[in-house]
């Protein structure tokens, strides 16, 4: 069977600036894989590349099946989830409504339960849900966008620095968050993080990326005891 | 008293109209940040469809509720076809070159309508009874109430699509934050194409309210678009319902001033709108309803 | 190209436009009349949008408040042509001056809006004033610019000259300007216009002084106007002008002294030019339209700057030079992998 994400020799960049030199790696199912990696090492640069936001060369496979050469909205309603870093809420939408526009895709009848399940797996976000995203604090946009990306059910979900801006303490709620929906639902996630030691608490494998090539691969615990690892991104 | 009641109901009745072609203006700036200097022409080129469709010498002579219908399908249908055949190349382009290109399609749908249809001047019947209601010295024109009904109508059912249809929701994500849309699975090019196809059916039917009174022709709609920018500039450009009350900020303004202004008289009224323009951007350039922008060089 | 064959073409093309009324016949002096001061017209949108990096809707106003200022001087207050002359062009940059204002607030399409506006109302004010102004029908002047008797030339070739003259005047005054430093920290305000306020500089000064002497231009193209055609109408300065001002210099393309000269000649001579292939004339400004399209798409540089374009890899091609590289895109560009059509 086909893992769920296959990625070979994928190179992107901006104009003639290449990020990102031929990098692969797989996700299979239900597994959670991160790629450490510091400012400018291109982490963002490989999902916007894998999501289609940026033009990008070698072979992306959701499911065996080749992404290159689709728009960015038909990989989205091929299964690919993405939560951007930052500002990827609709600001003048409230909470519901920014639930809703990954719901647009489902059955209609299937969006109130998808709400209610997203308002559970988020509970912090139920008594905002009228409140304009753009009004809501960075923990609380970061969770939305989360969970946005995980009402349209993603068969992979793609997190882009889910720990940006966050204190310690969200950010490990928001990581137990999203190790128990892994757990949970089997969805397989794909996760770039800065900050290795906890992203590394929930990761099952992960890579190392430096100067847009993966430099290191391992487990989750391998990493976590590799010295130049626990040098550069533990801070021991 | 009952003059100066009676100016401020026809303004109204004008300015729904002006509000109208706001309306259109405003829906294609907020969902692709462009200034739509070709919505006037638009508009006509649509109430010319409608003339076709309904007028019995030179058309085909259907009731004018049908041409009108036809006339607003057509612009649906007209709006969506520019859109993707000559704006999406240049949706990511500066403003400079978009205007350019809208001021493009303004000459050629000009000069199209006329070479299709007629240079000419054309009567269009209203779809509304002649008469008046007849209130204590004031009198209601059925047309100017039809006028302001249909329009009132019209603003509660985009109310509703953008409120609570899957559709309208899709449209305002993919104008606020087309990424993240798109990685929502929304094909947001094509939410801008129905924008402008719901824009220029907005514009079909305000061109063919506004026909009977100043008729049909290929310079119809171009006195009617600066009021419009001015009903648009006047409710923050980016704001549907402050483009209808823009709309009848100006209406009523313009009706007070051509009637108590003598110096203006029945020639300038368009300097009217002007004004406006000249006097929201110098005292309150976000507009009535529109937010305080960022930018400021 | 080098610098002195460059001189020597300007020379050569300037001597053979000084000599044309000696070779040619008077309906084409009076069509290179048109030519010139729709050049100087075109120009002044040049100006604008060169030094601001904004466009006006409104030069067809300007052009004709000066044109409509000159022909009730010359006939009704009998005025010569001569002080018309500053007097007009001062007219036209104190309105655009006073447009300039509220332009200038926030949006960048506020200046095409409050431009579009006065293009719109302007035709409507001598209607106003029809019992001054002979409102639709026009006005026709009795009086014409006549050559001094002592030169005993031609009063069609006087006009020619008065008119070569003082356009060349005009664009050597623009060359001058971007070449100089004023002309380059002008052009700094507009590319970088926070880091100009930062430093100091009257971002707001000097965009509506640019403002000011664009629109001046524009009166200079409508005393030229009264001048060639002794005529004015309303219908003579509509908003159609203005576009037609605008897709003129798309075609010449900006940033070059040959840009207005294309862009006029082609807004003078194309309309001959479709009515000659049997296409119905109504059509003209569809095919305007679709070639400002066509233009802004595919040639954003217009056809001056296309042809620089060709020159520079004409001769880039001869001399082995190092490959350029592909130069880098804005990142704008690359953000979405759906390929613009």
């Amino acid at each position: 069977m086909s893992p769920v994400l296959e990625v070979h020799e994928l190179t992107a960049g901006y104009g003639s600036l290449t990020v990102l030199r031929e990098v692969g790696f797989t996700v299979g199912e239900g597994e959670i894989v991160v790629i450490l990696g510091a400012n400018g090492a291109g982490k963002t640069t490989t999902l916007r590349a894998l999501s289609g936001l940026i033009p990008a060369a070698g072979s992306v496979a959701l499911h065996g099946e080749e992404l290159q050469g689709r728009r960015a909205d038909a990989r989205a309603r091929l299964g690919l989830g993405h939560a951007p870093e930052g500002r990827g809420t609709f600001g003048d939408l409230t909470v519901d409504e920014n639930l809703r526009m990954g719901g647009l895709r489902l059955p209609r009848r299937e969006v109130p339960a998808a709400l209610d399940h997203a308002y559970g797996l988020f509970p912090q976000l139920a008594p905002l849900r009228d409140r304009a995203a753009g009004r809501l604090s960075g923990g609380e946009q970061q969770m939305l966008t989360v969970a946005r990306a995980l009402m349209t059910r993603p068969r992979l979900l793609l997190l882009d620095e889910p720990s940006m801006g966050l204190a310690p303490q969200v950010t490990a709620e928001l990581f137990a968050e999203l190790g128990r929906i892994n757990a949970e639902s089997r969805t397989a996630m794909l996760l770039v993080e800065q900050n290795a030691a906890v992203a590394l608490t929930i990761a099952h494998r992960g890579h190392v990326l430096e100067s847009g090539r993966i430099v290191l691969t391992g487990t989750g615990p391998e990493l976590a005891g590799n010295a130049s690892v626990r040098r550069a991104y533990l801070g021991v | 008293m009952a003059l100066f009641l009676q100016r401020v109901i026809d303004g109204i009745g004008n300015g729904m109209l002006y509000g109208a072609v706001a309306l259109a203006l405003v829906l294609i700036y907020r969902a692709t940040g462009m200034v739509n200097f070709a919505q006037g022409e638009m508009a006509m080129f649509c109430t010319f469809v409608t003339w076709k469709l309904a007028d019995h010498q030179f058309g085909i002579g259907l009731p004018i509720v049908v041409g009108i219908a036809g006339g607003v399908a057509f612009g649906f249908l007209f709006g969506m076809a520019l859109e993707r055949v000559v704006i999406r190349p240049f949706e990511s382009a500066d403003h400079l070159r978009q205007m350019i290109v809208t001021l493009g399609l303004f000459l050629a749908i000009n000069a199209l309508a006329a070479w299709i249809f007629t240079a000419d001047t054309q009567r269009l019947a209203s779809p509304f009874p002649s008469g008046a209601l007849h209130l204590g010295g004031v009198s209601l024109s059925y047309q100017e109430l039809g006028v302001v009904g249909v329009l009132l109508v019209m603003a509660l059912l985009l109310r509703e699509l953008f409120g609570r249809t899957r559709l309208g929701l899709a449209m305002r994500g993919a104008s606020m934050n087309p990424e993240s849309s798109r990685l929502l699975g929304v094909d947001v090019s094509r939410m801008l194409m129905v924008g402008w196809g719901l824009s220029a059916a907005i514009g079909a039917l305000a061109g063919a309210l506004v026909a009977p009174a100043v008729f049909v022709s290929p310079g119809m709609m171009q006195t009617l678009l600066l009021y419009g920018f001015a009903a648009a500039v006047l409710g923050g450009f980016d704001s549907a319902p402050g483009a209808l009350v823009g709309g009848v900020v100006v209406g009523v303004t313009q009706a007070l001033v051509s009637g108590y202004v003598s110096a203006i008289g029945t020639q300038l009224q368009l300097a009217t709108a002007f004004a406006l323009i000249l006097a929201v951007l110098l005292v309150r350039p976000q507009g009535l309803f529109g937010r305080v922008p960022v930018e400021r060089v | 190209m080098n610098k002195t064959t460059n001189r020597i073409l300007w020379a050569v093309l300037l001597g053979a436009l000084v000599l044309a009324p000696f070779f040619v016949g008077t309906v084409e002096i009076s069509a290179f009349q048109k030519v010139i001061y729709l050049s100087v017209a075109v120009m002044s949108l040049n100006v604008l949008t060169g030094f601001n990096g904004q466009a006006s809707i409104g030069h067809s106003a300007f052009m004709g408040i000066a044109a409509y200022f000159t022909a009730l001087a010359v006939q009704s207050h009998g005025w010569s042509y001569w002080a018309a002359l500053p007097a007009s062009v001062l007219v036209a940059a104190l309105v655009g001056a006073a447009a300039g204002v509220p332009a200038l607030r926030i949006r960048g399409m506020n200046l095409a809006l409050v431009t579009l506006g006065l293009a719109m109302v302007f035709p409507q004010l001598p209607v106003r004033f029809t019992e001054e102004t002979g409102g639709t029908q026009g006005m026709i002047l009795d009086e014409s610019l006549g050559a001094p008797a002592f030169l005993a030339v031609s009063d069609v070739a006087w006009r020619y000259w008065v008119l070569l003259t003082l356009a060349v005047l005009a664009f050597w005054l623009v060359r001058n300007t971007r070449a100089s430093r004023l002309g380059r920290s002008i052009i700094a305000i507009r590319d970088q216009p926070i880091a100009a306020h930062t430093a100091g500089v009257n971002v707001a000064a000097t965009k509506i002084s640019v403002f000011a002497v664009s629109a001046g231009m524009a009166g200079l193209a409508g005393w030229m106007f009264t001048v060639t055609n002794q005529f004015v109408s309303p219908s003579d300065f509509t908003v159609l002008v203005s576009i037609n001002l605008l897709l003129g210099m798309a075609v010449g393309g900006s940033g070059t002294l040959l840009g207005p000269v294309i862009g006029a000649a082609f807004l003078h001579y194309v309309p001959d030019a479709v009515t000659a292939t049997g296409i119905d004339p109504v059509l003209t400004p569809v095919l305007y339209g679709l070639v400002l399209i066509l233009v802004v798409y595919f040639l954003p540089g217009g056809a001056a700057g296309g042809l620089a374009q060709l020159a520079k890899r004409f001769s880039t091609a001869r001399k082995p030079s190092p490959p350029a590289g592909e130069p880098a895109r804005p990142v704008s560009q690359l953000t979405s992998s759906t390929p613009n059509p």
